[in-house]
């Protein structure tokens, strides 16, 4: 079992992070008001404590790339805008 | 008075106003080692604390790192105020293809073979069976729809079964599709596709007057080919090595292609593979590995390996044709080459399985002998199999516009769109892959698939680590890679 302190990653971050490790093991989310509880059962053959430091540091990994996509978002769309406003301009 | 102003006069913009970053993506590839990818597949490599400097708005001007960043469009500051438009041009020019859409026709034009192969993914039928020939009619239905395809360049290629069994119909198809040209001005090519076991004159002929690519199997040397490729007789090696001379000195050396197929006995024979490849004078290799389609399934040829043994092919086969270049002989693994020339040019390559939005109709289309149309090779594989879920209309049942604007090509189109898709969306290789919707639907059931349990975006993700290493690693192999990216 995993616990992260509520409010120190997004809950989108851990489902992302679960997500992306599924191959490697089953993870339930429960999260209350204190903190975020994830239950890892492992597939077999996993090593569980090399799993467990997996999952954080994909948990870190997708709470930063969260935080990047928010920051960068109106330039993304400026730049698709631009790069096909000349679509619109030829009808 | 000094000519120049102070370094400190030009830096003053950036030291000002700080940076702004621009839409990135980034993923591990070993150890604290992180590769980050802007919109276009730019790529930049550093260590996790310095990405987290970057994120945070922390990272000097100063920093070598800047600069890198700022020269391929992961930042802007108060200096590139160009940047952004460059970016779009960047970003319309990856796309671009898009627009011209369908230029790969594939008319299969039999099912008969003379070959009886177990990993066959098209499932052939006796060669005597004239029912699954495509006829004229059929035939002539097509060659509407192909002309139809605003692409300003039209390939046909023509498969089967063995496509020369069915000769008549190749060459009628040609007549006619160049008489169309005439009026239609596109830039026509044909490709037959062919294991040139029953190569003759008429053919070499046909090929030389229309400037016909032939395109041909060869699995390795001839124990390993001929065990791959059972005939009558057991000579399909020496047939295909026999035809591939004979095409070269009819139609030039450039116009005979071949492709491998990898199969269990395969996989501790790489080097005798690629061996084979350059004793018959070939420039390069597609390393492939087999797919879930057709009789490769039904005789378990599929499942007799695993992804994981593929890639050990894969990368030793990488590492002896880099080693061969290194050592002065130019040889091109041609996988690698298309992955690299996302990765290290504007351009985008034309292969449907790298290709998002899918490349199932946008790339490719086949019109089947029987008048169907599917969404890709793969997907007339699969309905050979019994499942019809990318077959998109049939020839003399279907408008182009019901067949090309319908929802049974849209829906996946639409579905797979990799940037859309859970993990993909957040994938910093995204831009140097695609979505196969294909491949999804028949392992999963679904055109999405869960991506962690996918042996396409494993085995992918695999290579594009492999081959950034490698390209990182070692100066004289980004000298080679270069080179491939670059090919045309």
């Amino acid at each position: 079992m995993v616990a992260f302190a509520a409010g120190l990653y997004s809950l989108e971050a851990i489902k992302r992070a679960a997500y992306a490790l599924m191959a490697r093991a089953t993870i339930s989310i429960d999260p209350s008001d204190a903190e975020v509880r994830c239950t890892i059962e492992p597939a077999s053959g996993e090593d569980v404590a090399q799993l467990v430091r997996d999952f954080q540091r994909e948990v870190l990994d997708q709470d930063l790339r969260l935080d990047v996509e928010a920051k960068t978002e109106p330039l993304r769309n400026m730049i698709l805008g631009l790069a096909f406003s000349h679509l619109s301009q030829n009808g | 008075m000094a000519k120049f102003l102070a370094l400190a006069e030009y830096e003053k913009p950036m030291a000002a106003g700080g940076y702004r970053p621009l839409p990135y993506r980034f993923m591990p590839l070993s150890g604290d080692r992180y590769v980050l990818t802007n919109l276009v597949g730019e790529f930049v490599i550093t260590e996790r604390e310095s990405l987290r400097v970057f994120a945070d708005g922390q990272l000097s001007y100063q920093d070598e790192l800047y600069s890198e960043l700022k020269s391929k469009h992961f930042l802007i500051d108060g200096d590139s105020d160009v940047a952004l438009d460059l970016l779009a041009i960047k970003v319309r020019t990856k796309l671009s293809p898009l627009a011209n859409f369908t230029g790969l026709h594939i008319f299969v034009v039999t099912l008969r073979c003379e070959h009886s192969c177990p990993y066959c993914q098209v499932s052939r039928a006796n060669d005597d069976r004239r029912e699954f020939d495509m006829t004229r009619e059929t035939a002539l239905r097509s060659l509407d729809l192909v002309f139809r395809s605003p692409s300003p360049a039209i390939k046909i290629e023509f498969q089967g079964g063995e496509s020369l069994l069915n000769l008549d119909l190749v060459e009628f198809i040609i007549e006619e599709a160049k008489r169309r040209n005439e009026h239609e001005q596109r830039d026509l090519a044909f490709v037959l596709a062919t294991n040139l076991a029953v190569l003759d004159d008429r053919v070499l002929a046909l090929a030389a007057r229309h400037q016909v690519l032939i395109s041909t199997s060869l699995d390795g040397p001839a124990d390993l080919h001929n065990k791959n490729r059972p005939r009558p007789g057991g000579d399909s090696h020496a047939r295909a090595i026999a035809g591939i001379h004979r095409a070269r000195m009819a139609l030039g050396r450039d116009q005979v292609g071949a492709l491998m197929t990898t199969t269990a006995a395969s996989l501790s024979r790489v080097r005798d593979i690629i061996d084979e490849y350059i004793t018959q004078d070939f420039d390069g290799i597609f390393l492939r590995p087999l797919s879930p389609y057709g009789f490769a399934v039904k005789t378990k040829s599929y499942a007799a390996y695993n992804e994981t043994k593929w890639l050990d092919f894969y990368f030793e086969g990488l590492d002896y044709i880099i080693d061969l270049n290194l050592g002065g002989f130019p040889f091109v693994e041609h996988y690698a080459a298309m992955i690299l020339q996302k990765m290290l040019t504007p351009f985008q390559p034309g292969y449907v399985d790298l290709m998002s939005p899918a490349g199932i109709g946008i790339g490719a289309v086949v019109y089947n002998y029987d008048g169907d149309v599917y969404a890709s090779d793969e997907a007339r594989m699969l309905a050979e199999m019994g499942d019809t879920r990318f077959r998109i209309g049939n020839v003399h049942a279907n408008t182009y516009e019901e067949i090309f604007l319908g929802d049974a090509l849209l829906d996946p189109l639409e579905q797979s769109f990799a940037a859309s898709v859970p993990m993909c969306s957040w994938c910093a290789f995204e831009p140097w892959c695609g979505s196969d919707p294909v491949f999804h639907h028949a392992t999963q059931g679904d055109f999405v698939g869960k991506k962690p349990l996918s042996a396409f975006c494993g085995r992918n993700m695999m290579i594009f680590k492999g081959l950034l290493q490698r390209l990182n690693d070692r100066p004289q192999v980004r000298e080679v890679f270069e080179r491939w990216a670059n090919i045309r």
